[in-house]
């Protein structure tokens, strides 16, 4: 999958998050003033005050880091397939191991963050840059 | 092979590094604020949308039921309320909210981090 897709998605759930809480604050608020007699104005006033709240505080809490900012939420799901690279190609060494698996992640973020696209055959992808980083 | 807790830790990789590198340059941003936009653009678009095929339902039903005069007056008065210039305001005021927040954190998350 291609990264402005992930974060197209990502904006798009936040955004829907974000709307749904501020529009049913909007309705809640309406029928309560509604049920309590308020003048219109402090009706429109409690509206717009309630709806802003809401999507303020979703946006603020529950936002996060889009997925392109640092690549780690991308990465992060194959961790045991870099893993396993990094072991084929250090014999046993736990020390080389970490060297290779930080190597192999280091290329990976670049390569995404140049907008390639994560292939399906994940292994054979990590192998390819295993094999670049060794010869 | 599973490894134990403790071997697994002695292997697991570091994503600090990676972490302390973010890709936030000017055409990432310009990228993520158009994303926004669009994202609620099309909100917009299928709010609106969805409101006018529920008018579209309701009225077609009391249509059909032309002799039921609630019918008629439920779907008259719905549409009235739906589609209403204050209602459509009101939805389209959140979403430009919710647009207007999201911008700003992530300018905010951009410059800070």
């Amino acid at each position: 999958m291609r990264i402005w897709l992930e974060d197209g998605t990502f904006h798009m759930a936040a955004a829907l998050r974000a709307v749904g809480v501020g529009l049913a604050t909007a309705a809640w608020m309406s029928v309560l003033t509604a049920h309590i007699q308020l003048p219109t104005d402090a009706r429109t006033y409690a509206g717009i005050g309630a709806s802003l709240v809401a999507t303020a505080l979703t946006q603020i809490l529950f936002g996060s880091r889009p997925p392109s900012m640092t690549v780690v939420d991308l990465l992060q799901p194959i961790e045991r397939d870099i893993l396993a690279v990094a072991r084929e190609r250090s014999a046993g060494d736990p020390e080389e191991l970490r060297f290779v698996a930080a190597q192999v992640v280091a290329q990976a973020a670049g390569e995404i963050r140049h907008n390639r696209r994560l292939p399906h055959d994940r292994r054979a992808w990590l192998r390819n840059l295993a094999d670049r980083l060794s010869g | 092979m599973r490894l134990s807790p403790t071997a697994r830790q002695e292997t697991d990789i570091d994503w600090r590094s990676v972490r302390t590198r973010p890709s936030s340059n000017f055409r990432w941003l310009l990228r993520q604020l158009a994303t926004i936009f669009l994202a609620h653009a099309l909100i917009v678009l299928a709010t609106f949308f969805l409101l006018l095929l529920g008018d579209a339902l309701f009225t077609s039903y009391a249509l059909v039921l032309k002799d039921a005069v609630f019918v008629s007056y439920v779907a008259q008065l719905g549409w009235l309320q739906r589609m209403a210039a204050e209602f459509k305001g009101a939805v389209a005021f959140v979403i430009a909210v919710s647009a207007a927040l999201q911008m700003i954190l992530v300018v905010f998350r951009a410059i800070t981090e």
